[in-house]
């Protein structure tokens, strides 16, 4: 098995490090940089649960290998509050309460801010279709459309 | 998962050179959406990745020479942007559009979508009703094969060791030619298809049917052509009886399994009621719709 170094940025931050070559994206972040809010759902691309920004596009982490991430910029859930202030869309999901077990969530709201970040203004149907590599258990969904639905109608930045 | 060693080419020499020096145990990396699925399940267990998901050679969209050649690399979204493909293949666009949650898209390339032979991978029904060849290149140099050709079976294909599909190339739509695309599926995203369907029609000036292609997706071992429902639509008028005929034909000459997602009667059933459908929106005065809508 081959060991690569690899530079990546993670949340604004450089990391040199040494990974394996199996090691996926998913698990550097969880066991290696200690980032454990992008969640292992399935490991297999079928649950969105560890769905992440890889220079600004939403990726599976799980599906995406460690060592093909030189050079790139990453975006986690830990990355988007600014110091002490959350993200726009982590206060509209707490208003909304569409988090329940919460383990979807960093997930849908990494996605969440790609698709705003390119449609400012998504239909309902939009925002449904986006989401349909998330799975979340507890909460129907429709809180968590009422949530983004929100940010998208308030203007505000993402 | 057995241990792998990982290599990036830097050039499609270097990648067919180490191709050649790892002797069959090497597997190429592309989007990874197929591939590191099958390899956590134990299904497959290569001792040697090369990674080509972003290899020049098959990252390029174009027009040239008759033909929309898209390369293997290529990911779905990037199809879903690309106005060539919008304007020359529509019912390709709709096709990626139609596949799996945009995570999959941003990744999933169109050269994985084809090598994996699946039956049901959304993108081919498109390719194949648009006659599309498939560009390899191997340690044989460059050989082109019609893509109906490179599908052998679920699962197989017809490349040799060390072989990599370069490109896909379609032939230019005549003009007035119309495409559709269809994916039936459990529910309407992140599903794979229950069964899909592309059509490619053009009426001559007589208001008959010049030339129709009917490809169909998940009910055959690998996507197949309905040539029997096209031998019979060639230089027919678009009658109601001609376009139901034509569509009970296609229901017939598939030959659908029964597994998780359907029946194989109930495939067939769709089969028919979907082409019926197809057709008469190929056939449709207004050309509104051409480029395909979903189900
Ligand atoms: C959650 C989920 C949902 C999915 N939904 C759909 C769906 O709706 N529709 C659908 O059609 N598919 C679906 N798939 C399957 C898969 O995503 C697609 O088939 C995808 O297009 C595969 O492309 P890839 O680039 O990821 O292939 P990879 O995984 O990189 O490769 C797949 C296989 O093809 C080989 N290969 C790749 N590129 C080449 C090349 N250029 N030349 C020779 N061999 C090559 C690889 O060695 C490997 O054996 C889904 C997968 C997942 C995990
Ligand atoms: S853990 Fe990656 S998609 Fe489920
Ligand atoms: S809140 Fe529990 S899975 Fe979505």
């Amino acid at each position: 098995m081959s060991t690569h170094q690899l530079t990546l940025t993670v949340n604004g931050e450089q990391h040199h490090l040494q990974v394996d070559a199996q090691r996926s994206l998913l698990d550097l972040l969880r066991e290696e940089l200690g980032l454990t809010g992008t969640k292992k759902g399935c490991n297999a691309g079928d649950c969105g649960a560890c769905t992440v920004l890889m220079d600004g596009a939403p990726v599976n982490a799980c599906l995406v290998l460690a060592v093909q991430t030189g050079g790139r910029e990453i975006t986690t859930i830990e990355g988007i509050a600014s110091g002490d202030k959350l993200h726009p869309l982590q206060e509209a999901f707490i208003e909304h309460g569409a988090a329940q077990c919460g383990f979807c969530t960093p997930g849908v709201i990494m996605n969440s801010i790609a698709l705003l970040r390119e449609t400012r203004q998504p239909t309902r149907a939009e925002i449904q279709e986006a989401l349909s590599g998330n799975l979340c258990r507890c909460t129907g969904y429709f809180q968590i459309i009422d949530a983004i639905a929100a940010v998208a109608a308030s203007g505000e930045p993402v | 998962m057995i241990p792998f060693d990982y290599l990036k080419p830097a050039t499609l020499e270097d990648l067919l050179e180490g191709l050649r020096s790892a002797n069959g145990e090497g597997a190429l990396l592309a989007g990874g959406t197929d591939l590191h699925v099958k390899m956590r399940l134990g299904l497959k267990s290569p001792r040697l990745l090369f990674d080509i998901s972003e290899l020049a050679a098959a990252r390029n969209i174009v027009e040239a020479e008759g033909s929309l050649r898209i390369g293997a690399c290529v990911t779905m979204s990037e199809l879903m942007a690309s106005p060539l493909v919008a304007r020359l293949a529509p019912s390709l666009a709709e096709a990626a559009r139609s596949m799996s949650c945009r995570q999959i898209r941003n990744r999933a390339t169109l050269g994985g979508n084809i090598v994996t032979a699946s039956p049901a991978a959304d993108s081919v029904p498109a390719l194949l009703a648009a006659d599309a060849r498939a560009l390899i290149v191997g340690p044989g140099g460059l050989r082109e094969l019609a893509l109906a050709e490179l599908l052998l079976g679920p699962g197989r294909t017809a490349l040799g060791p060390g072989e990599v599909l370069l490109e896909v190339l379609l032939p230019l739509p005549e003009a007035g030619h119309r495409s559709l695309y269809f994916k039936v599926g459990r529910r309407r995203a992140q599903a794979i298809s229950v069964i899909s369907l592309a059509g490619g029609l053009s009426l001559a000036a007589d208001g008959r049917i010049g030339s129709a292609r009917i490809a169909l997706g998940a009910v055959a071992p690998t996507v197949m052509r309905a040539r029997q429902a096209e031998r019979f639509l060639e230089g027919e008028l678009p009658s109601a009886v001609n376009l139901a005929a034509a569509a009970a034909l296609a229901g017939e000459e598939c030959s659908p399994i029964t597994d998780v997602r359907a029946s194989g009667a109930g495939r067939r059933l769709l089969v028919e009621a979907w082409t019926h459908r197809l057709l008469q929106q190929l056939c449709a005065t207004s050309g509104d719709d051409a480029g395909g809508n979903r189900p």
